[in-house]
């Protein structure tokens, strides 16, 4: 299950509005805010996949500017990754580009 | 209690994030930092009588984890492993969840709605109280109950019901203190505080483990000591050598019983010396003997000493006991100039109890230390509110709110007009004492119980016996608790009651210190807090009874929130009506000033701005104690305004040396006494919940000297047969030099059937005191097998197609056959 | 292609795991070696006495020994076990030093460990 550590920017007056919306998935923890709008949050899911559509979710909501990665950890994903069983999607577009 | 690896992950995760843009995550989350709750919740350890403080964290509702206050008096943070880790179990799958009922002991119990619980306790109550009158009816309850819970309970009892019949577990702990405390000091309760130990020279503990038994008091006199090691004497007085021995510089072990002879003789050494604190025993003292209470003079004491001389009294003692050390003892206890003593149940569970306890305290007088910096005669308490909500609350069947004696007329009428109700209601003479009210139940003369917050079934001495009793279908039982226990299998009603931190409290500790616990998250579901079922208990029995006093006992705390407003308004008439003007005046202690406190308050407090400093540390002391300043009538140094004592002076008792009721004989040669371990409290029907606790302490052993052992070719580990008169247990040995030769030790904790020790002890108490005297009796053991792979056993219910059943060999059925 | 892929991705688990191994320092639990269910019954201090005899008597005759501070208490059971105890354990007992040791003055790792020698907890290592 990877673990992610996120913070989401929001406009100072929009903090509590933000937070209740992000408060309503189960896969996201908030552990702190402060007054000039950033969020910090951590995101687990039982996969990547699962976790780049979270993030692409929550950014559609307007008054959310920005949701930026400080810390991606694969934990169990690895092995499969290894293994030739799964393969993230971010990797493939990646693959791709280059 | 260490993160697991995703918790750790995770944190790491959002530490990077915060780093990012500069933000600094609250304290609580660092990886290597204290545990992360949302709040903490300050209140008072659940289990001994030290009264540490403590907070519980709180996250999503639910407790994760507890530290130490470091600023209170009691505790200074620390905590022993029991106060460590109470809050595991309190989410525990066997708690108690929902009201359960049975008609006959022998059926399964069937879940019921609280309104019909509360109906068929109500109903029971009162038909035995129609039936058989008031004194049908009785309530045991606990030093581990609330004070205001122990307070709203008598108060139905006696002001409603019109009964005495109010005891409580203190009976079988501290009843001997407390007639100590009256006989000598003219009032119950340590004069000095614990504050006293960090400027005390020398130690004197006798009859007390406390190592194990209130540790985190000990540190301190371990600290004391190991800081101090040359001018600090610490003197040890057990027929078992314990933890506490570890710092002891003199360690006197002498036969169970015969320390009466030995406190004696350290009188006698103290007086022939010239030891004793002539002043204060010509201002202070006067010399009392026998039942009347007679007055004698020093000269009869002195004389009355000669019985026992050092000599005389080293061979009544044995054991290590030499005239020497005796000399020795009486020397660090009377030119220290501060000496304090401690002491437990080795003093208290005992026929002559109160005699002990007026021997210790006679030291205490004659050299007059006492009433100064470092030097007191402390009893120490073994529950956390034995004192304040017992002793303190009229909790005991003779002693009703405030210290007032039932048989005092003027102080019954007192308490029959602050309740609001008319004169006569409360009988004017004391109920059945503890081991009298449950042979009342075994002879049929009491019809219904109401059991509160303790497991009697595994407490009392001889408790086969009890059980019968109690297993007697036309006795209705009903049992308040928080788990299954012993005592539940034989109850008719069993009520899920509310945690500490579940519901707000006081508990008063062993230093006169009372202390507020604040809720901190909810019971579990349908679990719910005593006072609120008190109160609609009572309701119930008043319209049963068509007696509307029996409302108005309860009247004032009628629809109150049950969290905090309810046992607020309770307090508030116990302390600001009941002990205004009474010796332990807590009326200044109000739950604002309780709040306020990172401890609690220690009484007298008669008014708010003497609590908020914290109370009156030590009693008696002009300047000090505000009653003695009040009644002090020039420049004495004390005024002793004890209740008990007209003359205001304290009193030294003539006690001879009497042994045991039980002693060894040829047919049962050793002596058989019994006590607690560290890990395990009381009957581990809460700290065998908890997997570390259960795991560093699994089962019973019995404690044998290395040479009695080799004797009998018993090897550790090996099951051994201990056989008293009332019977015989098989428990595994642990070979130590501990006891002494003749004498075996057994922890009382187990709840196996075949281990429980109390099912062999004796009952027989202190005349005075009515306290059993655990601490002695006869047996013989020998080796009943190998070693053989135990399991440790908690009492635990099940539900089955036919209702709840506890699980356990105990049988009911085939008990009641017996 | 696939495995430069892989190894991108095994670099980025380098190097996090190099930033979790400095901030680890026992804060994840360890597996006691493994023992028998009857060897399990035991108390920590009854096979230990034997086992690491010098660990014990550093122990036994230490203030915590004194006082009846166990090994569980900081080191956990066996399903929680730490050889190494995080700090939070402490804390039960010793709040206000574990809070204190969290300022910007000490380096991020310090622990009590750092200047009390483990077991005996005497003032400072060499006193």
């Amino acid at each position: 299950m990877p673990i992610g550590g996120f913070v989401v920017n929001t406009k100072p007056e929009d903090i509590e509005g933000v937070v209740e919306f992000l408060k309503s998935f189960p896969e996201v923890e908030i552990y702190s805010h402060d007054e000039k709008g950033n969020i910090i949050v951590v995101i687990e899911t039982e996969l990547s996949d699962h976790m780049d559509e979270l993030v692409d979710t929550i950014k559609q909501d307007e008054r959310i500017l920005a949701v930026s990665v400080a810390y991606l950890y694969y934990e169990d994903e690895v092995e499969k990754i290894e293994k030739g069983e799964y393969i993230p999607e971010r990797f493939r577009q990646k693959k791709r580009r280059n | 209690m260490g993160i697991t690896r995703r918790e750790f992950i995770k944190t790491t995760a959002a530490l990077t994030a915060a780093s990012m843009v500069g933000l600094k995550l609250p304290k609580e989350l660092d990886a290597q930092g204290m545990p992360e709750v949302d709040k903490w919740v300050r209140g008072t350890c659940r289990f001994c009588g030290v009264g540490c403080r403590v907070e519980m964290g709180i996250k999503n509702g639910k407790p994760v984890a507890i530290r130490g206050v470091p600023n209170a008096k009691t505790n200074f943070g620390f905590l022993c492993m029991k106060g460590m880790l109470f809050y595991k179990f309190m989410n525990h799958p066997d708690r108690l969840k929902k009201p359960l009922y049975r008609k006959k002991k022998t059926e399964p119990f069937k879940e019921i709605s609280w309104d019909k619980a509360l109906d068929i306790a109500a109903n029971e109550f009162a038909k035995a109280i129609k039936k058989y009158g008031p004194n049908s009816v009785a309530y045991y309850g606990s030093g581990q109950a609330l004070t205001e819970e122990t307070y709203l309970f008598q108060k139905i009892f006696r002001g409603g019901l019109r009964t005495n019949n109010v005891e409580g577990n203190p009976r079988l702990c501290m009843a001997s203190a407390v007639g100590g405390y009256i006989t000598s000091f003219g009032a119950d309760e340590p004069m000095g505080a614990y504050e006293d130990i960090e400027k005390a020279l020398t130690f004197f503990i006798i009859g007390s483990n406390m190592a194990e038994a209130h540790p985190v008091l000990f540190r301190r006199i371990m600290n004391r000591k190991l800081n101090n090691p040359d001018i600090v004497k610490v003197i040890n007085a057990d027929p078992r050598v314990s933890p506490t021995s570890r710092i002891a510089d003199l360690h006197l072990q002498f036969k169970p019983g015969t320390d009466l002879a030995l406190l004696n003789a350290m009188a006698y050494v103290i007086i022939k010396e010239n030891w004793y604190n002539k002043d204060f025993v010509k201002n202070y003292v006067s010399f009392r003997i026998g039942k009347e209470k007679k007055e004698v003079t020093f000269d009869d004491y002195v004389k009355h000493l000669e019985n026992y001389t050092p000599e005389k009294a080293a061979k009544i003692c044995g054991g290590n006991i030499t005239p020497d050390k005796i000399k020795l003892a009486a020397k660090w206890f009377a030119t220290s100039g501060r000496t304090m003593s401690f002491w437990t149940m080795g003093l208290n569970q005992r026929t002559r109890g109160v005699w002990a306890n007026n021997l210790v305290n006679n030291l205490h007088i004659l050299t007059g230390q006492l009433g100064i910096p470092g030097a007191d005669s402390f009893s120490l308490t073994g529950q956390p509110n034995a004192c304040g909500g017992v002793r303190e609350g009229g909790g005991l069947c003779h002693i009703l709110p405030a210290h007032r004696p039932v048989v005092n007329d003027k102080l019954r009428h007192e308490v029959e007009r602050l309740w609001g109700i008319p004169e006569g209601r409360i009988p004017p003479k004391p109920g059945y004492h503890t081991i009298a009210m449950f042979q009342a139940i075994n002879d049929g003369k009491i019809k219904a119980i109401w059991i509160h917050t303790t497991s009697p079934a595994q407490s009392l001495p001889n408790a086969d016996k009890y059980r019968h009793g109690l297993a007697r279908d036309d006795v209705f039982v009903v049992v308040t608790d928080i788990f299954p226990t012993k005592t539940t299998e034989l109850a008719n009603l069993i009520l899920p009651s509310a945690f500490l931190f579940e519901k707000t409290g006081v508990y008063g500790c062993s230093e006169r210190r009372s202390q507020l616990t604040l809720k901190a998250v909810d019971p579990p579901p349908e679990a719910k807090p005593e006072l609120w079922i008190a109160v609609e208990w009572a309701k119930r029995l008043s319209k049963k009874l068509k007696d509307p006093i029996i409302y108005k006992v309860v009247e004032p705390f009628d629809g109150k929130e049950p969290g905090f407003e309810l046992p607020k308004a309770v307090w508030s008439e116990y302390a600001g009506k009941l002990t205004k003007g009474r010796d332990n005046d807590l009326s200044g202690a109000t739950y604002e000033v309780l709040m306020k406190r990172p401890d609690g308050v220690q009484w007298p407090a008669p008014t708010q701005e003497i609590a908020l400093k914290g109370g009156t540390p030590k009693k008696f002391v002009r300047g000090i104690d505000p009653i003695a300043t009040r009644l002090a009538k020039g420049n004495e140094k004390y005024v002793f305004y004890g209740e008990a004592h007209k003359d205001h002076k304290l009193w030294i008792w003539l006690r001879p040396y009497k042994g045991a009721a039980e002693e060894p004989d040829a047919e049962y040669p050793f002596y058989l006494s019994t006590g607690r371990v560290i890990d395990q409290w009381h009957t581990s029907s809460m700290t065998g919940r908890i997997p570390e606790l259960l795991q560093s302490a699994p089962y019973a052993y019995v404690e044998i000297n290395p040479k009695d052992a080799m004797r009998l070719g018993i090897k550790p580990n090996d099951i051994v047969e201990i056989e008293t008169r009332r019977g015989k247990v098989h428990i595994p040995a642990k070979i130590v030099e501990g006891p002494m030769e003749g004498m075996v030790f057994v922890y009382w904790y187990d709840m196996d059937e075949d281990r429980m020790i109390n099912r062999v002890t004796k009952d027989a108490f202190d005349p005075g005191s009515k306290q059993p005297e655990f601490k002695i009796c006869a047996a013989r053991i020998r080796k009943y097998s190998g070693p053989k792979p135990l399991k440790p056993f908690i009492v635990r219910m099940k539900k089955t197609r036919k209702g709840w059943v506890h699980v356990d060999k105990f049988n009911i059925k085939e008990f009641q056959k017996k | 292609m696939k495995s430069k892929f892989i190894m991108s991705l095994l670099w980025s688990v380098i190097l996090i795991g190099g930033i979790s191994a400095i901030y680890a320092q026992g804060t994840v639990k360890d597996e006691h070696p493994e023992l028998s269910p009857e060897e399990k019954m035991m108390t920590c201090r009854g096979c230990h006495k034997e086992a690491t005899p010098e660990i014990y008597n550093e122990w036994y005759n230490s203030r915590h020994g004194i006082d009846n501070v166990r090994c569980f208490q900081c080191h956990g059971t066996f399903s929680d076990f730490h050889k190494t105890p995080p700090i939070s354990k402490c804390a039960a007992c010793h709040a206000k030093e574990v809070m204190n040791l969290h300022v910007p003055e000490n380096s991020p790792n310090k622990t009590c460990w750092s200047c009390h020698p483990v077991h005996t907890f005497r003032v400072h290592k060499g006193k």
